[in-house]
């Protein structure tokens, strides 16, 4: 079929996609979204993507579908010690001040995927004895990532941004050809299914310290991207700060949160 | 540890801000107070308030330049009244042109950074006045002014600029008489290649002029002794090349002159030996360069690019080298052979030469799954069916990518073992296999599987059950229909869905089918009721309209989608009232599918809703209504396709121009042609207008006849796009018979063309046109 024949099935799709989980795709992407989503279409057992798209839509287990096919489009980029600096500055400068002040710290990894973000903190916390102390909770669109990240296996492409020898070796072990991360940290995190583009989700998170969302905003449009970091916003204590990916900016959309830089890293602090 | 304080605006800025936008409120009574605050220590106040008079206008334009002229001790309120000068509204001309009369050559000065920055086309004589300004600063304001303008109006102030030998002036002339693209700039800025002075901007230069007259002197470049200058030049070089196929859709003749100088005897070995320090941009260039020239020893050095780090130049190396043609087939191959997977995926893209398929098949068994897919794509593109048998293996890939990649492979080769090896393939013990075996067999129809397909019915493997009943639709044989009909009736819902899937491709109308989808109609299964409605709409059965209309009304939302989408297909009045009932109503799916269903239809009747339904709040409507109205022949539509080309959601515009640009009416170029100047989507428009039209050529040729210099390349360089006939009459007459500005302009574009024809009319032009300029330029074109 045509490109300008596919643009319709196009349109209608990413719309559905879009509306679900925020993921924005445009014309220059079209033939990318359509080769993942003709891939999954073919799985659920339908060869033309107009019926898959009313399967999604009328069928009484397209909403179920729809999740599967979110989770399918999202990239799940992520493997342990990404971007360690700031995870490091999350310890060092907002968790462990907390902790010695009496409180009970909460840090919410809001895109985890398959987890290895709230795990490399587990580490973190656990190498300086107040992983007890804090509540971590992992949450991610993707059921599917989910249930991988509470299986605590992994593939070596977890380890591939290189890593923090003492770290690595302390939690996390190879066993069969893949990565098998230490119990304990697995049973620190709390796990759930939370989709940013729905309210109903993201309200019954409560108060964090330290939220994470990193390298997801760029998949969402700007209007989209405004409206989840106000509910992001929402969920922070004052003085708490939200950590984005290093190619990440909010600055150009003007929030209610100030940018900060700590040791290279940049943040941004609900001023109280 | 370091904390810097919040970008936040302090309380006292804030509230100065707040004043700002009082006064900007005021309308032209704010107008005094906004002029005192230009001086404010804030930068973002100072925004504020350079937007609020610029917002004003012609209200403002007076007050403005009386500033500048007269309050000039502080140069962050200089340049702020300039930004407002430069954003206002109003036309400032006339005003403007007084400060660049201006006896204190900073005022001057500023005045033609004004000019420069509106872009002022009318501006060019005062600029070009400027050029010859006593002071070197002013000069040179009006020499980037006019960089910033473009257009080939000014070149021969600047040429004497570029000539002047004032350092201040010959730089900033350099760039911008590269720029213009005027064959007029290349002799002296290859004069200025003799001066190290110069030397590498002169170099930068001539290859932003995107002319072949300037491969001449930049290919000497190339044994320069230093080897800076040789990575200037080739970057000038790929650079021109690039530029020329952007103007005139081909690089070939900037190849041709290249290959012409026999430099790359020498210029090869060099140009090798410098890959090794160079930056990527750099590898990119050498590598299109490389291409062009061709030989043995450059495509040997492209093959090694092929593992480049950075991908543009691995890229680059892949497309170059595909260009070499068969002269590098040796190179391409041992490459495919010897590579690894990233040079695979690099290279096999561009393959499509069947004396590459044995190096290609190779690859089918590389570890990397996107290397094996892109080695079915390859082969399928070569056309080498001989080596069909070696994709059936991989009928059983792990990876979903590379079995759907054989499988089109396998269909779209075809060959004489292709028969068999899918019937083999269909009673694999492999149920992977199996299924792909009877994908396979069903594309063809081959009347052997029938068996195959009987047999599969009873298959474990749902999956299967459904590849046998969809692939009985192609057989052609009446066992294969009532085996469909049998089906359609059984027990199981997923059988009786594939079943009545499969009826709608059966190639002949039986009336046991008619019977069967009116029965199916009343199943209790929403999905079987869905396809159905899908087969009758398919086999277009008239008969079954009015119980179709009544699945209008379906409990299921996709039953009431597909009834739609049935009615689509069955041209009668009773379908056609109900698409017009649908098209109105609120179910954006439903809508949909009965626009699509009027589009199809072609009847007037359906023309009101579809260009109501152009002005939707939802986008996909929108998209749907146009494309079901560009294959009508409602007069409307050209000018919906306009309005929808212009329309906030970026998938509408691409539909609306892809329409227009193929739209069988001559006012649908015209309308490319006025969107040309304002649009977002400029390289599209550009593209869609090179593809021959109708009426293509008699409307750039009316363009022609009443624009400026720039507009006169533009329309010209479309032309030479065209590559007909028809737009080579168009330039040869433009070029005999035109103004002065679009004679210039049909020069450079034939001498594009390369055709015997073109160049002796720019022969012909070189000594009998009326105006020396012309002749100038034509004996530049053909000095190459």
């Amino acid at each position: 079929m045509t490109t300008s024949a596919l643009r319709p099935v196009f349109a209608i799709l990413s719309a559905l996609v879009e509306e679900r989980a925020g993921l924005h795709y445009g014309p220059a992407e079209q033939d990318l979204f359509l080769e993942r989503v003709t891939t999954r279409s073919g799985e659920a057992g339908f060869e033309s993507l107009l019926d898959y798209y009313y399967y999604l839509r009328y069928d009484p287990a397209g909403p179920r579908e729809l999740e599967e096919l979110v989770a399918y489009l999202v990239v799940n980029e992520t493997y342990f010690f990404r971007e360690l600096e700031a995870l490091r500055l999350i310890v060092g400068r907002f968790i462990a001040p907390a902790v010695r002040a009496g409180r009970r710290p909460r840090i919410w990894s809001a895109a985890c995927a398959t987890g290895e973000e709230p795990l490399t903190l587990a580490m973190l916390l656990a190498q300086d004895g107040l992983l007890e102390q804090v509540e971590l909770l992992a949450s991610d669109i993707s059921l599917r990532a989910l249930d991988a990240a509470r299986t605590g296996s992994f593939s070596r492409r977890s380890l591939r941004g290189g890593h923090d020898p003492e770290l690595a070796q302390r939690w996390i072990r190879e066993e069969g050809g893949r990565l098998r991360v230490a119990p304990a940290l697995l049973e620190a995190v709390a796990w759930r299914q939370v989709n940013l583009c729905a309210p109903e989700d993201t309200q019954t998170i409560g108060e964090c310290d330290v939220i994470l969302c990193r390298n997801v905003l760029i998949y969402f449009r700007d209007e989209t991207v405004v409206q989840v970091i106000a509910r992001l916003s929402s969920q922070l204590k004052p003085d708490g700060a939200l950590f984005v990916g290093v190619s990440e900016s909010l600055l150009r959309f003007g929030t209610a949160l100030s940018c900060e830089e700590t040791e290279q890293v940049f943040y941004y602090r609900k001023v109280s | 540890m370091s904390v810097r304080p919040p970008l936040a605006l302090t309380e006292a800025e804030q509230q100065r801000l707040a004043e700002a936008r009082r006064l900007a409120a005021l309308g032209a009574t704010g107008l005094t107070g906004l002029l005192a605050m230009l001086s404010d220590a804030s930068w973002a106040v100072r925004r504020a308030v350079v937007a609020a008079l610029a917002e004003l206008g012609d209200a403002s334009t007076g007050a403005l330049c009386v500033s500048l002229r007269t309050q000039r001790d502080d140069e962050a309120r200089i340049s702020a009244v300039v930004d407002a000068l430069v954003s206002s509204p109003a036309e400032v001309l006339a005003e403007v042109s007084v400060l660049a009369r201006d006896p204190d050559p900073a005022i001057a000065a500023d005045a033609a950074q004004i000019l420069g920055r509106r872009r002022h086309a009318r501006g060019v004589p005062i600029l070009t006045a400027l050029v010859a300004h006593a002071d070197d600063n002013v000069a040179v304001a009006a020499i980037e002014a006019l960089g910033r303008i473009g257009g080939p109006s000014a070149v021969e102030t600047l040429v004497a600029a570029a000539q002047s030998g004032n350092f201040f002036r010959v730089f900033p002339a350099i760039d911008v008489l590269g720029r213009s693209g005027d064959p007029r700039a290349i002799g002296p800025l290859a004069e200025l290649l003799s001066n190290p002075m110069y030397l590498l901007e002169a170099a930068r230069a001539l290859g932003k002029t995107a002319q072949a007259a300037s491969v001449v002197p930049l290919s000497r470049l190339l044994s320069h002794p230093s080897e800076a200058t040789l990575r200037v030049a080739t970057l000038a070089l790929a650079e021109l090349h690039t530029r020329h196929r952007e103007r005139y859709g081909s690089d070939e003749a900037p190849a041709a002159a290249l290959r012409k100088t026999g430099t790359g005897a020498t210029a090869v070995p060099r140009l090798v030996r410098s890959l090794s320090n160079a930056a990527p941009e750099e590898r990119e260039a050498i590598a299109v360069i490389l291409g062009v020239i061709g030989g043995d020893a450059a495509a040997a050095a492209l093959s090694g690019l092929l593992d480049s780090p950075d991908a543009p130049a691995a890229l680059t190396a892949a497309t170059a080298l595909e260009r070499l043609g068969r002269h590098s087939d040796m190179h391409v191959g041992e490459a495919l052979r010897q590579g690894n997977s990233l040079r695979r995926r690099v290279l096999l893209p561009i393959i499509s030469r069947s004396s590459i398929a044995a190096d290609v098949v190779e690859c089918l068994t590389d570890g990397d799954p996107q290397v094996r897919a892109l080695a079915c794509e390859a082969l399928a593109r070569t056309a080498a069916g001989q080596y069909v048998p070696m994709l059936f293996p991989l009928l059983a890939d792990p990876s979903a990518q590379v079995v759907q990649a054989a499988i089109g492979a396998i269909q779209s080769l075809g060959s004489t073992e292709t028969k068999r090896l899918a019937l083999q393939s269909a009673t694999d013990t492999n149920p992977a296999v199996r299924r792909n075996g009877l994908r396979i067999l069903g594309y063809f129809g081959f009347a052997e599987a029938l068996p195959i397909f009987i047999q599969a019915l009873n298959d474990a493997d749902p999956r299967i059950t459904d590849l046998a009943l969809s692939g009985l639709a192609y057989l052609e044989l009446p066992e294969a229909l009532d085996v469909l009909l049998s089906a359609a009736g059984a027990p199981l819902e997923r059988t009786r869905r594939a079943a009545l899937r499969a009826l709608g491709q059966v190639p002949r109308q039986d009336p046991r089918v008619y019977a069967c989808l009116i029965a199916a109609f009343a199943d209790p299964e929403a999905w079987v009721r869905y396809y159905a409605c899908q087969a009758a709409g398919n086999l277009g059965l008239t008969d079954a309209t009015l119980a179709i209309v009544q699945l209008l009304s379906d409990d299921a939302g996709q039953v009431r989608v597909a009834a739609v989408e049935a009615l689509s297909h069955l041209p009668n009045e009773s379908a056609l009232e109900a698409l017009c009932r649908v098209a109105e109503g609120e179910e954006p799916d439903l809508r949909r599918a009965a626009l699509i269903g009027l589009g199809l239809a072609k009847r007037p009747e359906g023309t009101p809703r579809l260009l109501e339904a152009t002005r939707s709040s939802d986008a996909a409507t929108r998209l749907v209504a146009i494309s079901a109205l560009a294959e009508s022949s409602a007069p409307e539509r050209v000018s919906a396709l306009a309005h929808a080309a212009q329309d906030e959601d970026e998938n509408v515009r691409a539909a609306a121009l892809g329409f227009l640009g193929t739209d069988a009416d001559p006012a649908a170029t015209g309308i490319l042609l006025e969107l040309l100047s304002d649009s977002n989507d400029q390289a599209r428009i550009v593209s869609l207008l090179s593809r021959p039209g109708a009426g293509r050529v008699s409307a750039l040729l009316t363009k022609l006849a009443a624009t400026d210099d720039e507009g006169a390349n533009l329309y010209c360089s479309l032309l030479a796009r065209l590559r007909t006939p028809e737009a080579s009459m168009a330039l040869l007459q433009t070029l005999s018979q035109g103004e002065l500005g679009t004679r210039k302009a049909a020069a450079v574009a034939l001498a594009s063309l390369r055709t015997p024809e073109a160049v002796a009319a720019v022969r012909q032009a070189a000594t009998h046109d009326a105006d020396a300029r012309v002749r100038q330029i034509c004996s530049i074109l053909l000095s190459h």
